[in-house]
């Protein structure tokens, strides 16, 4: 498999087979982090679109002193969930009517132990469900850190804040969801 | 230093990685030794930084990839077809059930509009002929019973009005004369006959005339 840096150069020559592999390669990662961080698929559809398209206009941009090529796509990424956050936070409703997953409490089922393994799409939705309700701040440094699999060097460039500041919110952020998690009955048994 | 709950909570992700020192983790452990609280959110945490990188990615919509290539750079290979299993949820989605009640209420006014009975659909019902046919006598159906319905408004209008005006024209003679004189029943029995006649003959007067050109002309 081509390395992402060598794709890009493919690109920049005017080689459409290139753009399309990028695109393949990168867009569960893409949807997934938009995803995550709106709770909302629709949103996280558009927003990746606008990932790419922003992507396919400022490739020319990339340089390898960037760093990755899966940083600097993280990090055009997150810019636009931050501006996107920014641009609805007034219009946002707490309860939207196609998001799956209500707020409403998740209770255990009778009989069923706190710490037993729910489905894996059961909990999924639950962390999800946790995770909306944490701050954006502490909220994107979880998703970074602990799903998308980033260290905290890489972390620190997409966020462009110290590491010390990017420990702090992974830190806070993972003890926020630990609590919710531990009122919806989801967890260790402690 | 004493070791309290919030340093537990300050120091907890690096104690969980093994990155605090010796002396730190020292206290750290002998604090969580004392304290079920900070224990319990210690597991906690654990299980959950375990968890997460195993957690399910979500599984990317249909499609996305070609608009993706459509909007940039145009050259999207043919949409990949859906999955019937794609194609069962988006059948689920609030979106169809809307769009699904929106085309049978249109149909449901159609058939109203045109006659057409939908138990008794048959390839004549939508021949253009009897179409019109039926839309026709549904038009002058439901104008016919617009008409009945605005003249007996006019009859209830017109005879509220002339009860009122009967019943405020003076009293007749007797009554004043014997204000206090409780009045007779057969006094009162003459009244309600006069009264009853007067109705009768406002009811008469009001109803239209047969073969009257129509309400229009009259108005009210």
């Amino acid at each position: 498999m081509e390395p992402d840096s060598q794709l890009v150069a493919q690109c920049l020559r005017g080689e459409a087979a290139a753009w399309e592999e990028l695109v393949r390669r990168h867009t569960r990662r893409v949807y997934n982090l938009a995803y995550r961080f709106t709770s909302n698929r629709q949103e996280a559809e558009d927003l990746s679109q606008e990932v790419f398209l922003r992507l396919y206009k400022t490739l020319a941009s990339y340089r390898a002193i960037h760093g990755e090529f899966t940083t600097w796509l993280t990090s055009v990424t997150r810019n636009l969930l931050i501006d996107h956050y920014r641009r609805t936070r007034r219009d946002r409703l707490t309860d939207s009517i196609d998001e799956e997953g209500s707020p409403a409490e998740h209770k255990p089922a009778p009989g069923r132990r706190p710490d037993e393994a729910a489905s894996a799409s059961e909990l999924s939705a639950q962390v999800q469900q946790a995770l909306g309700k944490i701050s954006p701040e502490l909220r994107e440094a979880v998703i970074l850190r602990d799903l998308q699999g980033l260290d905290y060097r890489e972390i620190q460039q997409v966020l462009s804040v110290p590491e010390g500041t990017v420990k702090s919110r992974i830190n806070r952020g993972r003890i926020e969801l630990a609590r919710l998690l531990t009122e919806m009955g989801i967890g260790s048994s402690g | 230093m004493t070791w309290t709950c919030i340093n537990s909570e300050e120091r907890l992700a690096e104690f969980l990685e093994g990155q605090l020192e010796a002396a730190e983790r020292a206290q750290m452990e002998a604090h969580l030794a004392e304290c079920a609280a900070c224990r319990a959110l210690a597991a906690q945490v654990q299980w959950i930084s375990t968890r997460l990188p195993h957690l399910e990615p979500e599984i990317v919509p249909s499609g996305l990839v070609y608009r993706i290539l459509e909007a940039t750079s145009g050259t999207a290979e043919r949409k990949p077809a859906m999955s019937w299993k794609e194609f069962l949820s988006s059948l689920l989605s609030p979106r169809f059930a809307l769009g699904l009640g929106t085309v049978a209420a249109t149909l449901f006014i159609l058939f109203q509009a045109l006659g057409i009975n939908p138990k008794k659909i048959s390839a004549d019902s939508f021949n253009p002929v009897n179409i019109y046919r039926s839309a026709n006598q549904q038009a002058h159906l439901t104008y016919a019973r617009g008409v009945r319905f605005v003249n007996d408004l006019r009859v209830v209008y017109e005879i509220r009005s002339r009860l009122q005006e009967a019943s405020a024209t003076p009293a007749p003679a007797t009554e004043q004369e014997a204000p206090k004189r409780p009045a007779s029943p057969q006094s009162e029995q003459n009244l309600k006959n006069n009264l009853l006649q007067k109705g009768s003959s406002l009811i008469a007067s009001a109803l239209p005339a047969p073969g009257r050109a129509g309400w229009m002309g009259g108005g009210l």
